[in-house]
């Protein structure tokens, strides 16, 4: 899993609360460009991006069990779907720029927004905060930004 | 089966606004099986089932108010958090396209059902959620909505 996300670092982890701050977080994604995806075999719909952000590579990792890619008319890939379509399904990302990120209340669903496709992040694990994050960003300058379980996030140095 | 538009499945939800939730249970995995109206004799296997009948299926979902999470499809205590829709009556049902993200509103408890599957329909559906509306017609949403007759 290149840039993505040692189980060990979730036990040192210092989680905040406060959306306002994750909200200032994400925006850093904002403007970078997908190069490419992987999605790891057996990995159950998890897949990874790498971005482009300001001429460095990023990798962003989503873990979520659910999390599905909209176009404007239909749906694009869902996190349910067959690992060999994922793979050709989200190469579409590649070569979007990512135009916004929102994380909403009251459930911290993440919605990355890629022009006029969106790649929606639903958490569905609230109560344990040892469970697997939702998503998770390895900056180009190393720090990760780990994002959930449920409404908690965290940067890693 | 026949492909229903989004105004013409709501308008079949209509008159099940009002009525109160009872029964509500979880299924296998996460599946979320649910009752309204009045109860029907018992089926072959003894259950008895509403006049209405929900099953939430193949699709992620919370049960949340309009600002806190009671519970998430991944979390532990399914079985209590979903007890608090027992007698709550359903205020409001919002589908939102492409992919029919579905709430289903308790009068301030809302599940929220999060489609995980894109189908195309020669591949076989893989329902989010069917609706048995009373009347020998099932409404399913899937990669479309349909009705389709019970029991077929």
């Amino acid at each position: 899993m290149p840039g993505g996300l040692p189980v060990c670092i979730l036990c040192a982890v210092e989680w905040a609360a406060g959306i306002d701050e994750l909200r200032e977080q994400v925006a850093r994604l904002d403007g970078s460009t997908v190069e490419a995806v992987q999605v790891p075999s057996g990995g159950g719909g998890r897949f990874g991006l790498q971005l482009s952000v300001q001429q460095s590579l990023g990798w962003l990792w989503i873990l979520s069990v659910a999390w599905r890619l909209d176009g404007p008319e239909a749906v694009l890939a869902a996190s349910g779907d067959d690992e060999e379509r994922l793979a050709v399904d989200l190469a579409v990302l590649i070569g979007r720029v990512v135009t916004s990120v929102d994380v909403r209340l009251p459930g911290w669903e993440a919605r990355i927004h890629f022009e006029d496709r969106v790649l929606t992040i639903f958490p569905v694990c609230h109560q344990d905060a040892s469970a697997v994050p939702d998503w998770t960003f390895r900056t180009p300058s190393g720090q990760l930004l780990v994002v959930g379980p449920g409404p908690r996030w965290a940067v890693v140095e | 089966m026949s492909t229903i538009g989004l105004a013409g499945a709501l308008r079949r939800i209509g008159p099940l606004l009002g009525q109160r939730a009872w029964n509500v249970r979880r299924g296998i995995g996460s599946f979320v099986t649910c009752e309204f109206g009045r109860p029907l004799p018992p089926d072959d296997r003894g259950n008895v089932h509403g006049e209405y009948h929900l099953w939430i299926m193949m699709a992620a979902w919370r049960l949340e108010t309009a600002d806190q999470v009671i519970v998430g499809s991944e979390d532990q205590g399914l079985d209590q958090a979903l007890h608090r829709l027992e007698g709550r009556p359903l205020t409001e049902v919002l589908i939102r396209p492409p992919a029919l993200e579905t709430r289903f509103d308790f009068a301030g408890l809302r599940l929220e059902v999060f489609p995980i599957h894109r189908r195309d329909p020669e591949e076989g559906e893989c329902d989010h959620w069917s609706l048995w509306l009373g009347d020998g017609d099932v409404l399913v949403a899937g990669s479309e909505l349909t009705i389709e007759p019970s029991g077929g």
